[in-house]
């Protein structure tokens, strides 16, 4: 009899059977129970392969999305485009002042240092007096 | 190979390699972390990879020969006691239907064990089965009949409700 319903163990997993052992299988007062009990047991084994699958999904650290060509290619094309800005707004500093004044609100001395168009005043003044580390020579 | 990348290899068999493991080990942090493990070996061994080998088939090999080695350097670990330690007595039906399935995959011999996972959780055939374990495909159709058979005793009450919860589908 327990040979008889392996054959259905392997019918259940798509084996190839032998046909008569199948008959003599399926004559067994035990065969209709066995094959629904092997279903069963797939669906229960199925079963908490999903759910051992949701435990997977939930323990996966975060993996970065699929790298797409046009993401890459946006990304550079929006660093480009700041980039130019930044070279463009650097270049057209004009007489009216440096852009870095008019966007910031700077006062002119600090205007002043940020233009290229003439040297930049100085930021430090040292005063000499005349004192002790002084003397005139006359 | 149907996979492009080794992410494609990941997302397609990671819960099978992650289920095998867990219910061959009984221990879910283990099975997370060899199943992390497999993966690398899965990568460094693409070049080795026979087109005329089932995707699968060779990265459940894998995960065996990593179990295997696992055991080689660790004890065994108990089985189950995780999940019953976790789920026995809350009186969540589909919980404890798990712990007791563990209980019974831990109850058979290994081998059985083993063959009955790799049929129904990796979905392998029994040449493959054969192949991933050095045994012969009839050795393998014995090993998941008995398998099949020693579960329909230790599960009988889950059975039952499996089949009327397949009715219910049906209805």
């Amino acid at each position: 009899m327990t040979d008889d319903l392996e054959v259905l163990s392997a019918l259940v997993d798509g084996e190839p059977v032998d046909p008569v052992a199948l008959v003599a299988a399926l004559a067994v007062p035990d065969a209709a129970r066995a094959l629904v009990d092997f279903a069963a047991l797939r669906a229960l084994a199925r079963r908490d392969l999903d759910e051992g699958q949701a435990a997977v999904v939930d323990r996966t650290p975060w993996r970065p999305a699929p790298r797409s060509w046009w993401r890459v290619a946006a990304a550079a094309a929006v660093l480009a485009v700041v980039a130019l800005a930044g070279y463009s707004a650097g270049r057209f500093t004009g007489g009216s002042g440096a852009v870095a004044d008019r966007l910031a609100g700077a006062d002119t001395e600090e205007a002043a240092v940020a233009s290229d168009a003439a040297p930049p005043r100085p930021t430090r003044v040292l005063r000499f007096e005349l004192g002790t580390e002084w003397k005139r020579i006359s | 190979m149907t996979s492009g990348t080794a992410g494609d290899l990941f997302d397609g068999h990671r819960a099978v390699v992650y289920g095998y493991l867990r219910r061959m080990t009984g221990d879910a942090a283990l099975a997370d972390d060899l199943t992390g493990e497999v993966f690398v070996r899965v990568v460094r061994g693409l070049s080795g990879y026979r087109p005329q080998d089932r995707e699968r088939a060779w990265v459940l090999t894998i995960a065996r020969n990593v179990l295997l080695d696992q055991r080689k350097r660790l004890r065994p670990v108990l089985v189950g006691l995780d999940e019953a330690d976790l789920y026995a007595g809350t009186g969540d039906p589909q919980q404890e239907t798990r712990v007791r399935l563990g209980e019974a995959l831990a109850a058979l011999d290994e081998p059985e064990r083993e063959a009955f996972l790799l049929r129904e959780v990796g979905g392998l055939g029994y040449v493959e089965i054969g192949a991933a374990t050095g045994t012969t495909p009839d050795a393998v159709r014995s090993r998941i009949f008995r398998a099949r058979q020693s579960l329909r005793v230790l599960l009988s009450g889950e059975l039952e409700s499996a089949r009327r919860m397949e009715w219910r589908q049906d209805s």
